[in-house]
């Protein structure tokens, strides 16, 4: 997965990973620097007093004046050893080296050295040697230090460093893992306002967003403008064609009901204003519909609801038809107003037309929408049934006087991927239509 | 009865016009928004018949400014625009009935005649007092002795509105008002001659005079 958190995470536990690790191996190699930079003018200190301390023989032999040296190089192997190479005769060892070596080297007057060696009983040594020039002769002077306890003393400080930093690493990892989140916080909001979106719930992103994310808000809202404004343009200029054009038709209708007009033109004109009329009527029926995702508006059946009985008990005043229709739901999602109250109008209507004193509706939405609506007519013929569930069937055609209402009906169930059933209610005897609508696929 | 049609179309106004002249209604016929607001609000009318794409302004805004003063008018508006969503809408605005182009003239005329039930809460179809009963599709009246009386047009409105408004005391002038279009000759005087005549056919006792305020309709008038 593409994770931005994520992302953040593994870089910079990486960044810091390696930071801590030069930091850590910088504070060893000073430490040890350090040590080292002590012990050796330590070793100096020591070497220069041992040349003060050494004397010749009447025979030009070098002696040493044991006083003058720290009883510490008396002590056998503790550590502390030196070596004096003389121009002429025997060397001088300490009595601490016992019968180890040290280094063999003669150097010149002047030249110096500094080295780790081996030592006596596996001790690492650190040495230092010079040469100088006494009387007449050339003297090399040696002297070394055991490191080990030093050595293990800053191997304890790196430990302890160690773990300190590991610690430290984890402590900044899970800071850092809750600013991330806190940071991310306005995405997920985000997201969640994209499912409301879904849903009709809102119609715009809320603009208060990290800067990073806001020209796209921005960008979405801007297009979900255009996309509502193109809509309404849309259905308004088909709503200003349908006037445009139903008033001219309107006007040959009312001529052919006129009383001057010949009895054969009067059929004709009838006939085919009739057909205009329906066909005007259904293309812009079906153009009008908004269908699958769109951003309209969100149906709210307490409001609507009785607002449309009002409108049918109207067309049917006459008929005192009881309408009954009951829905649980606060609201319908993911279905356009207009969509679904030119659904529930044509079904409604199709089943007063022909109710004899009750039409039933009921509206239940879970994910799908269920939409039942029951008439107490004379309902359809089991072969007219049988003929209507057909596929392909087209239902204007086959069904005299259920016409343009249920082809529209039809229309918006394809849009909103549903299906529809026919069938003959069995409570109230009249025809039983059963929508059931997939609006979230 | 007098109605306000609110239609620019100049066809379709004139001729609707006509049909509801004939079928016994005074009507001033507007052909734009602004006219037909003002008109809704300074003259008494007993029901509106409006078009919803006006010149000027358009009706639904016109209904919507006479809801938001209070004005009660029964209101049908007759429209091309009939989509279900649209006929939600014209009623929220404040409509009492929505009728979609094109449309049976009968139609029209019938709910037009319940809109004006339901306007005087009245749930019988057949207008009757004291035993006089309207016949409101042939313009006559049928008498308690069974005989029917033919009716002219302005007898008829006038007789229509008193029983209508029985029991309720009637100023020439809302008589007036009631019977006649806006640009006719309102003259109290013709309205006496009509009364004078109506009571030649239906009998001088259901029209009572109080002198100097008008006339009240019915025996059981106070």
């Amino acid at each position: 997965m593409n994770s931005l958190a994520q992302r953040l995470h593994i870089g910079l536990g990486l960044s810091l990973i390696l930071l801590m690790a030069l930091i850590g191996w910088l504070i060893y190699d000073q430490n040890q620097r350090l040590v080292d930079s002590l012990v050796v003018s330590r070793l100096k200190h020591d070497g220069e007093s041992l040349l003060a301390a050494l004397q010749f023989d009447a025979r030009g032999k070098v002696i040493l004046t044991e006083n003058s040296i720290s009883s510490i190089y008396r002590q056998p192997l503790s550590g502390h050893y030196f070596l004096l190479i003389p121009g002429n005769g025997e060397a001088l060892r300490s009595r601490s080296l016992w019968d180890a070596e040290l280094n063999n080297e003669e150097l010149t007057p002047g030249e110096q050295l500094t080295r780790r060696i081996d030592g006596p009983a596996g001790q690492p040594l650190l040495l230092w040697a010079s040469g100088y020039r006494k009387g007449d002769q050339n003297i090399t002077i040696m002297v070394a230090e055991d490191l080990s306890q030093l050595q293990q003393r800053l191997l304890k400080n790196a430990l302890l460093l160690l773990v300190l930093t590991t610690f430290f690493l984890f402590l900044i990892l899970f800071i850092q893992r809750r600013i991330v989140r806190r940071s991310f916080t306005p995405l997920r909001q985000l997201a969640h306002e994209i499912e409301q979106l879904e849903r009709g719930d809102i119609s715009q992103l809320t603009e208060a967003v990290p800067l990073e994310v806001q020209p796209l808000v921005v960008e979405v809202n801007r297009l979900l403008m255009v996309m509502e404004r193109r809509l309404d343009r849309s259905r308004h200029a088909l709503g200003n064609l349908a006037h445009a054009l139903k008033g001219p038709l309107n006007l040959l209708a009312q001529l052919a009901d006129n009383n001057k007009t010949p009895a054969a033109l009067k059929q004709e004109l009838h006939l085919h204003t009739a057909t205009l009329q329906q066909q005007v009527e259904h293309q812009l029926k079906r153009a009008r519909l908004a269908g699958l995702g769109s951003a309209g508006q969100r149906f709210n059946p307490a409001e609507e609801l009785p607002v449309l009985i009002t409108v049918l008990e109207r067309i049917y005043h006459n008929k005192q038809i009881k309408f009954d229709c009951h829905t649980s739901q606060q609201n319908l999602n993911n279905i356009d107003r207009h969509d679904l109250l030119e659904l529930l109008g044509n079904l409604l209507d199709n089943a007063a037309k022909w109710a004899k004193s009750r039409v039933r509706c009921r509206i239940e939405q879970t994910d799908n929408i269920y939409i039942t609506i029951e008439d107490d007519g004379s309902g359809v013929s089991e072969e007219a049934l049988a003929t209507l569930t057909q596929r392909g069937h087209r239902i204007d055609e086959s069904l005299p006087g259920h016409g343009l209402g249920l082809a529209i009906v039809k229309e918006i169930v394809e849009l909103y991927k549903g299906t529809l059933q026919l069938d003959r209610s069995p409570e109230l005897g009249g025809l039983r239509i059963r929508l059931h609508l997939l609006p979230n696929q | 009865m007098r109605l306000l049609l609110i239609e620019d179309d100049p066809v379709l106004g004139p001729r609707l016009r006509q049909t509801l002249r004939n079928a016994g209604y005074a009507v001033d016929l507007v052909d734009n928004g602004i006219d037909g607001q003002f008109q809704g609000e300074e003259e008494s009318y007993d029901a509106v018949i409006l078009d919803l794409g006006l010149p000027g302004k358009p009706g639904l805004e016109v209904l919507q400014n006479w809801r938001k003063l209070g004005n009660p008018l029964p209101v049908i508006i007759l429209t091309a625009r009939d989509a279900w969503h649209e006929r939600v809408d014209g009623l929220k605005a404040g409509a009492d009935d929505y009728l979609g182009k094109p449309f049976h003239q009968e139609e029209l005329l019938a709910r037009l005649s319940a809109l004006l039930r339901r306007a005087q809460e009245r749930s019988n179809p057949q207008l009757s007092v004291n035993g006089l009963s309207l016949d409101e599709e042939r313009q006559r009246v049928m008498l308690t002795d069974g005989k029917t009386v033919e009716l002219t047009g302005t007898e008829f409105r006038l007789l229509r509105y008193m029983m209508v408004n029985s029991g309720k005391l009637l100023s020439k002038s809302r008589l007036t008002e009631h019977v006649y279009e806006g640009d006719a000759d309102r003259d109290s005087n013709v309205i006496e001659a009509y009364i004078k005549r109506l009571r030649q056919k239906i009998g001088k006792s259901l029209i009572k005079t109080r002198r100097g305020q008008g006339y009240i309709f019915g025996t059981n008038a106070p």
